[in-house]
């Protein structure tokens, strides 16, 4: 398949969406086609830091973008597949990132029972 | 692709608990428990509700600082203590539902703890705003890229 000369290209794509910031990015345009300013207000940081973010978000193939007058707008990458495993990918990170908080409760418990369990 | 408006996948995530399988049933079973690991932004939920039983429904609805909506809504099926727990359930954002699931979880004894397996069947559906262009893409990636390979922590 064509799994190897994808590899860069889901490096990138798993590296854009392993940040906080992105997803909540990805999140809102997944809503709604947004412009730079738009994706910054709910993070509450800086219009640079976004501009950066985005080209992550772009080069891992999430977002495209297109300039209208000097409004450059960015919406989440065409084609129903690439889309839906972005969608699944997130998915599957939060719930990896939940069933790491489940380990840690675990353990949380299993030291709270100490003595008569272990 | 035809004009359908829905795409299928599906995928596996294997993780292994220092814990019994009872407990880590528990802690799918228990209201209290299931807040403390499944509810990452808890100053963000609006409503939560957990009815664990077959038929009972779980609510979860958020509201993100960015004023968007979102809600998940499931249902358990089949419940067997310790052992397994089968459940749909859809996510919505702004009152448009985004996909459906279908979710196997198996806890399995194994050396040392559980083996806990979760398996979701997804329907992706046409609530997101772009779908219109995403009925472009085709089916031809399907069994490549990143649905077949195991999260990055997964395999533990």
């Amino acid at each position: 398949m064509r799994i190897a000369q994808d590899t860069a290209a889901l490096d990138r794509m798993f590296f854009a969406l392993a940040d906080a910031s992105r997803r909540v990015m990805l999140d809102h345009l997944t809503d709604s086609p947004a412009s730079v300013s738009e994706l910054a207000r709910p993070l509450g940081i800086a219009l640079p830091s976004v501009v950066k973010h985005l080209a992550v978000l772009e080069s891992g193939g999430l977002v495209v973008s297109q300039k209208a007058g000097r409004v450059r707008t960015y919406q989440i990458a065409p084609g129903a597949l690439a889309a839906m495993e972005a969608w699944v990918s997130e998915r599957k990170m939060r719930l990896n990132h939940q069933f790491d908080r489940l380990d840690a409760y675990l353990a949380g418990q299993a030291v709270e029972e100490k003595g008569t369990k272990l | 692709m035809t004009a359908s408006s829905a795409t299928h996948t599906s995928f596996t995530i294997e993780r292994k608990f220092a814990a019994s399988p009872q407990a880590v049933f528990q802690a799918w079973a228990d209201p209290v428990a299931k807040r403390r690991w499944s509810d990452c932004h808890p100053e963000h939920t609006t409503d939560y509700s957990l009815d664990f039983r077959p038929l009972g429904r779980e609510t979860h609805r958020v509201v993100h600082p960015g004023g968007n909506v979102q809600l998940v809504e499931k249902c358990f099926f089949d419940i067997v203590q310790d052992q397994r727990i089968v459940f749909a359930y859809d996510i919505s954002l702004n009152g448009r539902r985004l996909s459906v699931s279908l979710v196997t979880v198996q806890f399995l004894p194994a050396s040392g703890g559980t083996h806990m397996a979760y398996v979701e069947q997804l329907t992706y559906l046409d609530g997101h705003e772009d779908s219109a262009q995403r009925l472009h893409g085709t089916e031809e990636g399907l069994d490549r890229l990143g649905l077949e390979l195991q999260a990055p922590h997964s395999m533990q």
